[in-house]
């Protein structure tokens, strides 16, 4: 599984690397330490940064959360014009739609790799509902940490390289 | 220093109180041996201490010099017997030199200065140009070919929106525009496949197919997306094949009620045919078609027509308008509205099922012109644009107020209707009921020049004017009679 995993990672490589960018400034803007800040790896952290645990909830929801929020509006922004113009429209010409078909592989490879890590999302967990977070905390991040956590195990398993096809293929068949 | 430097030679000055002897020569050259030795350790050791005064006032660290190395092994000594103190699992796991920062923690594994180096970690210049990278590829996608599309688009999510409101002519004439728009280099293949479903939904087969033709490739056709084109043409061919059995008996004029069931039974022939595959619904509509044409009783064949609506009602609708004006003929009000919603539902722009809808009020039981004039404004709401019923819905108006004995008004409308009909140049045979109601519009508010001019019009076409709507005009029978008849000359 971990070399399905390392596969998809290297075919979605834009995403990959943009996932361990985004890591590696929430690391930085919260003050913890990033011990291996290589994004592309041949172990279960590729696309992510070696870091600590962050010490706090509010922290440990944000490398999660804020990554994944990121990597979804990126993804739209980069793939949204695109999608209209091939998919929507059925309208190609060679070689300037080139550009849009590049545009949707980057989309969909920021898709792929919006979840955070499995590490990170237990912590996350851990920190928010285990640890010393206050009730308003837990409340207001209980959706998102919720999705970030079923969504790290579904990534680590490569389902949403899976999901991502699907989405991609009903969008060109339904619409 | 210049005490130093001034200090006399050891072997100039005697030693006072001893004097030199004959006895004392070889000692004394010894003396002068041991003199000199000295004399050269005491200058080596001069220029040493010059070196080191020189480095110490240029401000070189004392430590640096390579001469001075009995303190540098003294301080290698001390870190080494320093390093020795800190067990080795007290290391720091990065640099493995200082202690870890247990301020931490007590298993924080990294001392103070690399925590602090690892906490500043530079962000990878890697992640910084391939998000630079997407960046611009997606600026690039946005000012080629979106920027370009974006009036397309635009079009084509109005007339999506529209068929989903069932606004079918909106929609179609959007996706039209949408098309007409394009790139003939890079046609939109997927409007083209959305303008024929339209073209379909309207039971415009003939369209739906010429124009998904003229845009796609036979690779395209074949393919899983425009695979639909293919039933359409089936449609379409089932059309013409019927078409061309029974256009010329039925426009002839020979042909009686008796060939009906002749010519049904042609019909129910390409039924047989294996090869084309023709569609079914269209030859049991067509057979409903044959038998109203060649004037079968109304009721024989709107039991035709329910049977077609059972065995192809949820799939098809075209035989929705023929069952809503039957229903209407025969008065059946509550029938021709369900019929009504049906046909509202698949296209709310097509004011042609008002019109049926009016004659339920006009032909049934309950005569009600208000209900009619109240139909026909809805019917005008409807269409907006899109003025396809326009000369009926007008008549609806004449009609109506001729009922009510409003003849002015009558005449208002019918003259609506006849601009309208005159504008569009319908063929004459086409158009007696239009022409009788505004003959009788402007027979009955006086207008008689306009009168003239219709009956002129019948003349020269070689039609006669209405003996019902000359009876009228004599007094020999009333509107009534003449306005509410199914099978009238106004009807």
């Amino acid at each position: 599984m971990t070399t399905l995993y390392i596969i998809t990672r290297f075919i979605t490589v834009p995403g990959a690397m943009i996932r361990g960018f985004w890591e590696q400034l929430i690391c930085r803007i919260h003050k913890v330490a990033v011990e291996d800040n290589r994004y592309l790896r041949r172990d279960e952290l590729c696309s992510h940064v070696e870091h600590e645990f962050m010490p706090k909830a509010g922290s440990a929801f944000a490398i999660c959360f804020v990554p994944m929020l990121l990597q979804l509006l990126l993804a739209f922004l980069v793939s949204a014009p695109a999608a209209f113009d091939i998919l929507y429209l059925g309208s190609f010409k060679f070689p300037i739609s080139l550009i849009d078909a590049a545009c949707l592989w980057v989309g969909f490879s920021l898709l792929v790799n919006c979840f955070p890590s499995i590490e990170d999302a237990m912590n996350m967990m851990d920190k928010l509902y285990r640890g010393n977070a206050n009730m308003f905390q837990k409340i207001i991040f209980a959706i998102g940490a919720g999705i970030c956590y079923v969504g790290a195990f579904i990534e680590r398993y490569c389902v949403t390289f899976l999901s991502s096809l699907a989405i991609l293929v009903a969008f060109i068949l339904l619409v | 220093m210049d005490d130093f430097e001034k200090k006399p030679d050891i072997g100039e000055e005697p030693i006072p109180g001893k004097e030199q002897s004959a006895e004392a020569e070889p000692e004394a050259a010894e003396s002068d041996e041991l003199t000199r030795e000295l004399e050269n350790i005491r200058d080596m050791f001069q220029t040493e201490l010059d070196n080191a005064t020189e480095t110490y006032l240029a401000g070189g660290d004392l430590q640096d010099c390579d001469d001075i190395s009995d303190g540098e092994s003294d301080d290698n000594e001390e870190a080494e017997e320093e390093k020795e103190a800190i067990p080795e699992e007290d290391l720091c796991e990065c640099c493995g030199e200082k202690p870890r920062d247990k301020s931490e923690g007590e298993d924080y594994p990294y001392c103070s200065d690399c925590k602090e180096l690892m906490r500043s970690y530079p962000l990878g210049v890697k992640g910084i140009l391939v998000l630079l990278a997407v960046l611009i590829l997606a600026a690039a996608s946005l000012m080629t070919n979106f920027s370009k599309n974006i009036e397309i688009i635009d079009k084509a999510v109005s007339a999506q929106e529209a068929v989903a409101q069932g606004k079918l002519y909106s929609g179609l004439y959007s996706y039209y525009d949408a098309i007409n728009s394009a790139d003939t280099n890079a046609m939109p293949k997927k409007l083209i496949g959305r303008c024929a479903r339209v073209f379909a939904k309207l039971n415009d087969y003939r369209d739906a197919v010429s124009m998904a033709e003229r845009y796609l490739e036979e690779r395209d056709l074949n393919g899983p997306s425009y695979r639909f084109i293919k039933q359409y043409s089936v449609k379409n061919d089932t059309i013409n094949a019927i078409e061309n059995i029974i256009y010329e008996p039925l426009s002839s004029g020979d042909t009686t009620a008796e060939d009906a069931e002749e010519l049904c039974k042609s019909l129910d022939a390409l039924k047989e045919d294996t090869e084309n595959n023709y569609d079914e619904y269209y030859i049991d509509y067509y057979k409903y078609v044959v038998k109203h044409t060649l004037r079968l009783p109304l009721e024989e064949v709107y039991e035709d027509l329910l049977a077609v609506d059972e065995k192809y009602g949820d799939k098809e609708w075209v035989h929705l308008y023929d069952l809503c004006s039957a229903a209407a003929e025969l008065g059946k009000v509550d029938e021709a509205q369900k019929y009504f919603d049906r046909i509202a539902k698949e296209n709310s722009e097509d004011a042609t099922a008002y019109t049926y809808l009016a004659n339920a009020y006009r032909f049934g039981d309950k005569v009600d012109p208000d209900k009619m004039l109240e139909i026909a404004q809805a019917g005008f709401n409807a269409q907006g644009q899109y003025e396809y019923a326009s000369s009926d819905l007008y008549r609806i108006e004449a009609v109506a107020y001729l009922l009510k004995g409003d003849k002015d008004k009558a005449y208002e409308a019918a003259t609506k209707m006849y601009s309208v009909v005159y504008q569009n140049s319908y063929s004459v045979n086409n158009l007696f009921p239009c022409l009788y109601t505004y003959a009788l519009s402007c027979s009955l508010s006086g207008k008689s020049e306009e009168y003239d001019d219709v009956n002129d019009l019948l003349n020269t076409n070689g039609y006669d004017m209405s003996q019902q709507v000359e009876s009228v005009i004599k007094g020999d029978m009333t509107l009534k009679e003449i306005l509410t008849d199914p099978e009238g000359d106004l009807a």
